[in-house]
């Protein structure tokens, strides 16, 4: 069968005053008709480039080299003039990206921006135009068709969005469509539903599709041939046959997988007569809203309902959830970052809420946060040492500068960090480095509870396991309790006693990693643990 | 529901002006005594203080400043010079000049010319300035583009008082096409107003089509414009209507911000154009040191820069369907 | 020789010593190496910084004044000394550049003894021509150059304090404190700004009507004063985002005391805003002391401004011959400053917009 898409050679560079960098190197590939090639790869890899390439979408300072070919049909689109490219462009070939909310024109409505496309590929008169829009978003699911034609973009929900410019995309009848990371920034249930659409369109359609994603699993799932970048290259392409998920092993670039190379380090139990460090109960935060520039209170964001919880010295209670669960808004006020609306935090027997200001200060030695981005953590104009020595300093740790130099070193050890890294600045330093940093600065003050919000989510998955082996053992050592925030299942499994599972602000159940991982009770909880047992959290 | 809003507008924008009346009044009055006030008006030589303190007697000055001892119950605040001059003006009533002359009067028959100016700037102006910020910015990179924002920079760097000069003596003084300055009432205010009105438009088109530029290179890198062109649309579609219509928002605003300051007039290009309009007034009034009309004129573009804020907000509900419509999340 | 220092002069040299010592402090920080990137990268903004700094110069040795025993009541500068005998001769009256006789006959008994109309001989060489009443115009327009910069950074020394003080509080504590600080400018900012500085100078008038110099330091005040409120705004603005930043809820978490947080997180990161609109604001400003002045409330008649120039030399554009070259020269100077300002400062807001690195 005569290849639907066949990139040939294709090499881009970036042409900047001073430089020429090398952003793609000879990629090469195919796709059939009715076929998905899946393009997978971390930030970086080149995969989006290749895509943008393609449609001839790129900026105007990388250049294509002039071996590179891009058919279609057998025709290369890159010797095209840009009036006949438009015409490939919406109509042979469709693009949809991974942010829907961007992705569309926040002034017009959706029903507007699919007969855009209608108007400007298929020249259809402007009367049957509303009845060939809702066709179209009937083909996506959409049951609500009158609503969403009339409606804008920032009133749907991000499935809905998203749907929508699947049939925008499809108006046009491509032949081959590309999908941009399109369902990265949705939540497990809607991303599987997405998934599935898109198959049964393609079988319905008979289109070919190039799936750009950074998720193997999810690759796994779409695509009948997967092609593996990075830096720019392809490394590996894996066709019909070994569709089962790989498993990453070193030397193989990291990938996004489902498991965690544990160091062999074991989760040390808990005594159950452990003292209760952190008790928090009934916790309400609420946000007002406030339209646009007016500033009316019209309603409130609940991003944390009601939640009770308590930790104990020297254990990890997990935190489970996705984006938008409250979580982190949760961390922020347990750690008095932000004022809770109703509701106690109480530590070491006190309650956070009726300290004045300076007794605050002084009792934060006592609980640390770490955060998800270690580089935004840390002042980019500081030094490793002053950032370690900052809350040292401020909390009055150690008598004089000889004493907090000692700690300092004593730390880097702990850590597995090096003297030498005092004198660099963080934008110096490796992620997984910057990350140790972090949790050095936050020992430094000797807390017995850490409240870790994502800590490893930014950071490479080889350097991942590294630092969770660090944390077990520092758990070990140093007997502290951690609060830890994921939305990573396998985490959880590795490195905690206990765990809350929230959605939507609400905890929808707790117990320890035992009762909620292997007997759920929550449809939910089974939701994320079905995804999870897929690989794709 | 728009009508509660603009009520709690306006009573919010109460204590601003309250404010700034006593930001004025303090200006005014406790840095210079009224008899200092006097002094000044009465001249520099030989001054009695029977002169004085008649000048003060006419015009409203010899009261004092915040409480009125002499008074009883309620006019122990209203004759008061606090009150007087600046209370009244919350009613618009701005009494008379230092000179005698009834301010108000002269306001309404003022206004007219300064509007009549100020308009066609506006609207001349603004297309001029984004027609030429667009064509930029679709000729982005290129030559023309570099030149442009060249000329841009130069011509923000030029004072107005060139371009007013060397218009006026070009087209007026030498070839003789328009009139030099003046007005005449009615339509025949044309030929006198044409002048000016060219003046202003070029005088801000550097800097008008470097911040609408700035605007349109902004939105053309946001992500809808990918999706537009991966839609397969022309760049002139992208641009003059996708980025247009979302770039129009700030644009929009900004514009009704400044309208119902138009009715103050330029003070620069009407004195100089000899148009009898309300920024002549002003400045004639600080030349002549005429602090009633000062003190008037402050208060008044402060109450039309707040109506214009007012009408700002409006504007958003109208024009950015973000904030009209609830968000059903 | 006595050294005489006027109220301004302090004010510059002020300036020039804090220049300086931020200068030490800040040319080891990120934004220093930014800004040289730039000026490596772009010979042209080289240029007009040499221009900027040629005109500082100027401005400080004009700022350097003394009396001499000769003559008790002249007071004259550095930069008189330099650009003498021009700052103390003049003609009778107006002449174009480099003209030999004046524009204007006079009569004058010539050798006959008969009276008769003559263009009489210039007695200095005049680069520039020069005024009404015979005053070179190239003396003027340099010693103009004083008073622009000093509109253009003392009025920035006065409302940097306000804005970068009253914007961090704002933004970091928030709350009442917040709300009284908006409240103070927006009331300020409602009023027009042409507006409130000529009620400002009025209301100021009977007091500075003496001294010339003491004008024009109530002038760069009272700019001062109503101009803050932008950049407050700016500064406001950027701290509540460096606010909620991890870094800064770090700082929060270990202990740090709120005004060293400012001062060591927050403050360093509002430099480049600073910076940027103190370079723009710079332009604004000399621009606007020329309308000013032709509105009545700018400097003193009587002082050298490019305002002033253009303000006496706008009836000169009615006369016949037609005398262009006060108004030119006083407007080409300021365009060179202002232009040069503009350019430099783009340089800095290249320096400073992440897209570029």
């Amino acid at each position: 069968m005569q290849a639907l898409l066949s990139v040939r050679n294709l090499s881009a560079r970036l042409k900047s005053e001073d430089q020429c960098v090398s952003l793609l190197n000879n990629i090469n590939f195919e796709i059939c008709p009715e076929q998905t090639v899946a393009l997978l790869g971390e930030t970086g890899s080149g995969k989006s480039l290749t895509a943008l390439s393609i449609c001839r979408l790129l900026s105007q300072s990388i250049f294509l080299s002039p071996e590179s070919e891009v058919l279609l049909q057998g025709k290369n689109l890159l010797t095209l003039s840009e009036i006949e490219m438009r015409r490939v462009r919406g109509k042979q070939i469709a693009m949809i990206f991974q942010e829907p909310t961007t992705s569309f024109n926040p002034v017009f409505t959706i029903g507007h921006q699919i007969e855009e496309v209608l108007l400007h590929h298929q020249r259809l008169a402007r009367k049957g135009l509303e009845k060939v829009v809702y066709r179209l978003l009937e083909n996506v699911h959409i049951a609500e068709v009158e609503r969403v034609y009339k409606a804008y973009p920032h009133q749907l929900s991000g499935g809905m969005k998203q749907r929508a410019m699947i049939a925008m995309a499809l108006a046009g009848e491509p032949k081959l469509l590309i999908a941009d990371e399109p369902t990265t920034a949705l939540d497990v249930i809607t991303q599987a539903q997405i998934l599935v659409l898109l198959k049964q369109l393609q079988a319905k359609f008979g289109m070919g599709i190039l799936f750009i994603t950074h998720d193997l699993s999810v690759a796994a799932e779409m695509a009948d041939q997967i092609i593996v970048m990075q830096a720019g290259r392809i490394i590996e392409q894996r066709g019909e046959l070994q569709k089962s998920p790989l498993t990453p092993h070193p030397p193989q670039p990291p990938l996004k997988g489902g498991s965690f190379q544990r160091g062999g380090l074991e989760v040390k139990s808990i005594l159950n007569d452990a003292e209760t460090l952190l008790s928090v109960e009934h916790l309400d935060i609420y946000f007002p809203i406030k339209r646009g520039i007016f500033n009316k209170t019209v309603g409130y964001v609940r991003a944390v309902e009601k939640i009770s919880l308590t930790v104990r010295k020297g254990e990890t209670l997990a935190i489970v959830g996705e984006s938008g669960s409250g979580k982190t808004t949760l961390a922020r006020g347990i750690m008095s970052l932000i004022k809770p609306t109703q509701g106690e935090v109480d530590l070491l027997g006190e309650n956070l809420a009726h300290l004045s200001q300076k007794q605050l200060r002084k009792k934060r030695a006592e609980f640390q946060i770490i955060f998800q981005d270690p580089l935004s953590a840390m002042d980019p104009r500081c030094r490793i040492k002053a950032i370690l020595e900052e809350g040292m300093i401020a909390l009055k740790i150690g008598a004089d500068q000889n004493e907090r130099d000692e700690r300092i070193n004593a730390l880097l050890d702990a850590v597995g960090l090096l003297p030498e890294h005092l004198t660099r600045y963080p934008h110096q330093l490796s992620g997984g480095q910057r990350q140790r940093v972090c949790i050095a600065r936050a020992l430094a003050v000797g807390p017995r509870l850490l409240v870790c919000d994502e800590p490893t989510s930014s950071l490479d998955v080889s350097v991942q396991a590294q630092i969770i082996d660090l944390f077990i053992r520092l758990q070990k050592e140093l007997e502290i309790a951690y609060l830890f925030i994921t939305h990573n299942i396998a985490l959880v499994r590795t490195m905690a006693h206990r765990v809350i599972v929230m959605k939507d602000g609400k905890m929808v159940e707790q117990g320890t990693v035992e009762q909620v991982l292997n007997a759920p009770q929550h449809p939910y909880t089974k939701a994320l643990l079905i995804a999870a047992g897929r690989g794709q959290i | 529901m728009i009508w509660t809003y603009i009520l709690r507008r306006i009573l919010q924008a109460i204590p601003i002006l309250i404010g700034v009346n006593i930001l004025t009044f303090a200006l005014f009055f406790f840095v210079n005594s009224p008899d200092d006030i006097a002094r000044v008006h009465l001249g520099t030589k030989y001054i009695t203080e029977s002169a004085v303190q008649d000048w003060k007697q006419v015009h409203g000055y010899h009261l004092p400043l915040f409480y009125n001892q002499k008074e009883k119950n309620m006019k122990k605040l209203t004759e008061t010079i606090f009150f007087q001059k600046s209370i009244k003006l919350f009613v618009l009533d701005f009494g008379l000049s230092d000179t005698g002359r009834d301010i108000k009067q002269a306001i309404g028959e003022r206004y007219l010319p300064s509007l009549q100016l100020a308009i066609p700037v506006l609207i001349i102006g603004l297309l001029v300035n984004i027609a030429i910020a667009l064509l930029l910015v679709l000729f982005r990179g290129t030559y023309l583009d570099l030149v442009g924002v060249f000329l841009c920079v130069v011509l923000i760097s030029i004072s107005a008082l060139f371009y007013i000069v060397a218009g006026q003596y070009l087209l007026a003084k030498l070839f003789r096409w328009l009139p030099i300055s003046g007005y005449i009432d009615g339509w025949h205010a044309i030929k006198f107003l044409l002048l000016p009105i060219m003046i202003s438009i070029f005088a801000s088109l550097g800097s008008e089509t470097r911040w609408y530029r700035a605007l349109f290179l902004e939105e053309i890198d946001k992500e809808y414009v990918r999706t537009a062109r991966a839609k397969g649309l022309s760049e002139f579609r992208v641009l003059f209507i996708h980025v247009l219509k979302n770039a129009m928002i700030p644009i929009l605003t900004g514009i009704v911000a400044i309208l119902p300051l138009l009715f103050m007039g330029s003070l620069v290009m009407e004195s100089f154009f000899a148009i009898p309009g309300l920024g002549s007034f002003t400045v004639d009034a600080i030349r002549e040191q005429d602090f009633a009309i000062v003190r008037s004129m402050v208060f008044l573009g402060t109450v039309l820069y707040i109506f214009g804020l007012l009408l700002t907000d409006i504007s958003y509900l109208w024009v950015d369907p973000r904030v009209r419509l609830e968000s059903t999340q | 020789m006595k050294m005489i220092v006027l109220w301004t002069d302090a004010l510059v040299y002020l300036l020039v010593i804090g220049l300086v010592v931020w200068i030490y402090f800040f040319r080891k920080t990120q934004e220093w190496r930014l800004i040289l990137a730039q000026l490596k990268k772009r010979p042209y903004y080289l240029v007009a910084l040499l221009i900027l700094m040629v005109y500082g110069i100027i401005g400080i040795l004009d700022s350097i004044h003394f009396k001499t025993a000769s003559n008790e009541f002249a007071v004259r500068s550095v930069l008189d000394l330099l650009l003498s005998p021009y700052d103390h001769v003049s003609e009778v009256t107006y002449s174009a550049p480099f003209a030999t006789h004046s524009a204007e006959p006079q009569v004058l008994k010539t050798e006959d003894g008969h009276f008769a109309e003559v263009y009489p001989k210039l007695k200095y060489f005049h680069f520039l021509g020069t005024d009404k009443i015979g005053r070179d115009v190239f003396y003027l327009a340099i010693k103009s150059i004083r008073t622009g910069l000093v509109i253009g950074t003392v009025t920035t020394l006065v409302m940097l304090p306000f804005a970068l003080l009253f914007g961090m509080w704002a933004g970091y504590f928030r709350g009442w404190v917040d709300d009284i600080i908006q409240y103070i400018y927006t009331t300020l900012s409602s009023v027009p700004g042409i507006l409130l500085i000529a009620g400002a100078m009025l209301s100021l008038q009977p007091k500075i009507e003496a001294d010339p110099d003491i004008r024009l330091l109530i002038l760069c005040v009272i700019l001062g004063v109503t101009s803050w409120t932008t950049l407050c705004r700016l500064l406001r603005g950027e701290t509540l985002k460096l606010r909620s930043a991890d870094f800064v809820q770090s700082a929060i978490a270990l202990g740090v005391t709120p005004l060293k947080i400012i001062r060591r997180h927050i403050m360093p990161n509002l430099m480049h805003i600073v910076i940027i609109t103190v370079a723009l604001d710079f332009s604004a400003l000399v621009l606007a002391e020329a309308i000013l002045s032709y509105v009545g409330v700018g400097v003193d008649p009587t002082a050298f401004s490019w305002g002033n120039m253009i303000n006496a030399a706008r009836l000169d554009m009615a006369r016949e011959p037609l005398v262009w070259w006060s108004l030119s020269g006083a407007l080409f100077f300021m365009f060179i400053l202002v232009f040069s300002a503009n350019i430099f400062s783009d340089a800095l807001q290249k320096a400073f917009n992440p897209k570029e690195n």
